[in-house]
């Protein structure tokens, strides 16, 4: 009997777990025939221009398109914000209506990937910044490609010089709308403006300095202030003057941040890499770097906070990059590091709409909507006027009276995470050429080769997960000064080379080459 | 014939007035006996991805097959080794020094005398098993922080040694995570052992006092021979989680840092930085299948060889 009963519980949960199975399977058939069914919807809209051409009289019948909206916090008034979007929606008979999803930042990765697999509840509209790369969401199958909507909404592409569209490409096909930028940056030395003028040197904000000077200008900081450090992260690209394709972990690099160079080369075999570790090691015994850095949180935080004097900033002008730190606590001073340049890495979001997608066409309406729609992106952006916000004599946005960033109810901090925040108006600043410089400043850089270049990693996979691995082993106690460099930059690069590096070269100089010659 | 229709019919009626008699029991156990199924078993359908190349698009059924490409993957690389490694030493580690310590704990708490005493000792005891992992990850840095950490500034530092940097250098941390498991789990364990040595038959004490026994021999003589069927089952069941571990242990403590890898890396970290980077779902499976799939052998294999040599120790 006791073996009976212990038979019918084992089958009972056999049972369950087939059933279990197969409800994951209708669940995952139904994912599949949902995709498809995008998939076959894009395919259609390829052929048919992909307009969404039916649109109901009535708003309630209307196509609902979930779309991410970043939260550093909860967001309270996010029903409030979405009913004033639909309310602008049903006015301009859009034939969309939103549903604004928020995802944090601080559980992006476990969010979206759990989002971008529900087929019941489906993410349709989601930017990858934060979260994955092109090449990583499209080697998934997360997003779908937009080449069929080309056609219909060819103004909205036309808004993009055609570098920049190539970033958000694979094997020449389009698979995201990039978020409009400068697509440029240069990068600053940013320091607290009253040790400036403790040192002497307030004067000379804005001028241009070596590197040697800006270490100098540290070990003077530290000298004066030994309970302060003078610098957060040395994880700077630009600074280190490298073109990564994207890949934050510089597995094949371009120097010279790319302008006039097309050879791929291992970075951490070069003498440039070299000399910047021992500048790293010099730093960290000077004292320039905050306590146990690979055990704190290397944010500017750490700036607003008073602990650290200075920090690398970085925008495409003086104004800029003033109005950008214009919210901290202390008033800056900033020294000019680099050149004003485009690397493959310079469009740093680039919105899709998702493998999950119920209707892409209504997806793609919505996106449209977002990058040329200027009350749209305003909404998204800066919230509900008169409720979130107020636009004062200069047409700058102002919080209302006594709401500051911490305390808004609305996320108005991630313009640049929305496909196009120039059709935005600037917050709490006295820059009113915010926007317009910025869509100003492409005119005035220099461009990497591989701006537009993005590196397909498909065929070296494993080499590069393997290479991943050695990087976080090693890369961080280099940056930071806390090892010997000879021996385990040695150490370090025989990893990588057995991890599969030079393939992973090899690969991307292949591609690269192709692809310039296609140009 | 007859009689053998009739005895099972005995034993239906029986069954049945036992159902009867025990069905608020068997209703008590319902919610967890369901969880175990949606928890622990309906998962389970998911393991064939781990033979499979996930496609967020295609969903499980429909993503291709790739044999065992993602299980090559993993043995290809080095770390392979080091992740099988690190669990089943570590895991031995805290099931050797964890038993010999929560029993030597327990054996103490019963010889104090004082109630007061006894409770406030088992309270502070048990307080590690009860902070959460990442509190216990800034602990360990308020001790082992290169420039403040009490260890460097309040030890080595006066003493004449020069400090250490402890999170560049892998070298110790084989120490600093089995100190960190025994401090926390001791306590609990303890208890649990605890609980089993007052449940004993106090006659057997009086009897071995009248004979003039030690505390000492009482001990070995009594306590540990009647603890030991105790000791095996939680041995048995510790060595199920073999290939499990703390993700928090291996995580929060070493605070992620890559130098200390090498100590550091579990099937379980492993599992998350692959997860966590690359969005794999295959490869982590493939880590996830193997770990299930050798954790059940080795409990199959150590019940076995407890059947064999005592049978009334084995649990099932």
């Amino acid at each position: 009997m006791k073996k009976k009963a212990i038979a019918w519980v084992l089958t009972a949960v056999i049972a369950l777990s087939c059933c279990g199975c197969g409800s994951t399977g209708d669940n995952a058939g139904a994912a599949s025939d949902g995709t498809q069914a995008a998939a076959t919807e894009a395919g259609g809209a390829a052929e048919n221009g992909g307009a969404l051409t039916e649109v109901s009289s009535d708003p309630s019948e209307w196509p609902v398109v979930s779309i991410q909206v970043p939260a550093l916090t909860d967001l309270p008034d996010e029903p409030i914000v979405e009913d004033a979007l639909n309310e602008y929606l049903v006015s301009i008979n859009a034939g969309v209506k939103a549903n604004l999803v928020q995802s944090s930042f601080g559980d992006l990765a476990n969010q979206l990937t759990l989002m971008l697999s529900d087929n019941q509840n489906p993410l349709d509209l989601f930017c990858w910044r934060f979260y994955s790369t092109l090449d990583g969401c499209v080697k998934n199958e997360q997003c779908i490609p937009l080449d069929g909507y080309m056609e219909e909404y060819s103004d909205m592409w036309a808004i993009f010089p055609e570098n920049v569209l190539k970033t958000q490409q694979i094997g020449g096909v389009q698979y995201a709308v990039p978020s409009v930028d400068s697509y440029g940056t240069y990068e600053v030395y940013n320091l607290q403006k009253d040790i400036a003028e403790e040192l002497g040197i307030a004067d000379r904000d804005g001028e241009r300095i070596t590197k040697e000077e800006m270490t100098q200008i540290m070990k003077n900081v530290v000298e004066k202030h030994p309970e302060m450090a003078a610098m957060i992260n040395t994880n700077d690209e630009p600074f280190i003057g490298i073109d990564t394709f994207g890949n934050s972990n510089w597995l094949g690099v371009l120097l010279n941040r790319g302008v006039g160079t097309t050879e791929v080369v291992n970075l951490y075999e070069t003498q440039e890499w070299r000399d910047y570790c021992y500048m790293m090691k010099d730093w960290a015994d000077a004292g320039i770097f905050i306590d146990d850095p690979l055990n704190n949180e290397l944010t500017i935080s750490q700036y607003n906070n008073g602990i650290a004097a200075g920090c690398f900033l970085g925008g495409y002008s003086a104004d800029y990059i003033k109005a950008l730190i214009a919210y901290s606590p202390y008033e800056s001073v900033q020294f000019q590091l680099t050149d004003l340049v485009g690397t493959s890495s310079s469009v740093l979001g680039g919105w899709m709409i998702s493998t999950v997608c119920k209707n892409p066409d209504a997806a793609m309406k919505m996106l449209y909507l977002m990058t040329m729609d200027e009350n749209v992106a305003r909404i998204m952006i800066l919230g509900v006027e008169g409720v979130h916000y107020t636009v004062d004599e200069k047409g700058i946005a102002r919080r209302p009276e006594g709401v500051t960033q911490a305390t808004s109810t609305w996320n108005q901090d991630c313009p640049w995470f929305y496909p196009n925040q120039c059709l935005s108006i600037p917050l709490e600043t006295e820059m009113t050429t915010y926007y317009t410089d910025m869509l100003d400043a492409p005119n005035h850089a220099q461009f990497s080769e591989a701006m537009g270049f993005v590196f397909d990693s498909t065929p070296v996979y494993d080499q590069m997960a393997a290479c991943t691995t050695v990087v976080a082993q090693y890369r961080d106690a280099l940056l930071y000064g806390l090892v010997d460099v000879d021996s385990y930059l040695e150490k370090f690069n025989e990893e990588l080379k057995a991890a599969g590096i030079d393939d992973i070269i090899a690969a991307e100089q292949e591609q690269f080459d192709a692809w310039r010659a296609a140009q | 014939m007859e009689n053998k229709k009739l005895l099972k019919e005995k034993q239906r009626k029986q069954t049945r007035k036992k159902i009867k008699k025990y069905a608020p029991l068997y209703l008590c156990a319902l919610p967890g006996f369901i969880y175990l199924i949606i928890n622990n078993y309906l998962p389970m359908g998911g393991l064939i991805l781990a033979f499979k190349k996930y496609s967020f698009a295609k969903g499980i059924l429909n993503s291709p097959w790739n044999g065992i490409q993602n299980f090559t993957y993993l043995f290809g690389s080095k770390w392979a080794g080091i992740m099988f490694r690190n669990t089943i030493l570590y895991n031995l580690a805290f099931l050797f020094f964890g038993t010999i310590l929560a029993v030597f704990v327990a054996i103490l708490l019963n010889e104090v005398r004082s109630m007061r005493a006894k409770k406030t000792y088992q309270t502070l005891i048990l307080l590690p098993h009860l902070v959460s992992t990442v509190l216990i990850g800034y602990l360990v840095y308020a001790f082992l922080s290169s420039t403040n950490g009490f260890v460097n500034k309040s030890m080595l530092e006066p003493l004449g040694f020069a400090g250490i940097e402890w999170y560049t250098e892998a070298k110790y941390w084989p120490f600093i995570i089995v100190i960190v498991q025994l401090w926390r789990s001791f306590g609990f364990q303890s208890i649990v052992y605890f609980a089993t040595i007052i449940g004993f038959d106090k006659t057997y004490y009086e009897a071995a006092v009248v004979d003039g026994a030690t505390t000492w021999q009482q001990i070995t003589k009594i306590t540990l021979p009647l603890l030991k069927p105790t000791v095996i089952i939680l041995t048995i069941m510790a060595l199920g989680r073999m290939f499990a571990s703390d993700f928090g242990l291996f995580y929060q403590v070493p605070q992620n840092s890559g130098l200390l890898y090498e100590a550091t890396t579990t099937i379980d970290t492993f599992v998350y930085r692959t997860l966590m980077q690359d969005h794999d779902v295959g490869r982590s499976l493939a880590a996830g299948f193997l770990q299930s799939i050798l954790g059940f052998c080795v409990v199959m294999i150590t019940n076995a060889m407890v059947r064999k040599v005592e049978p009334d120790s084995a649990l099932f």
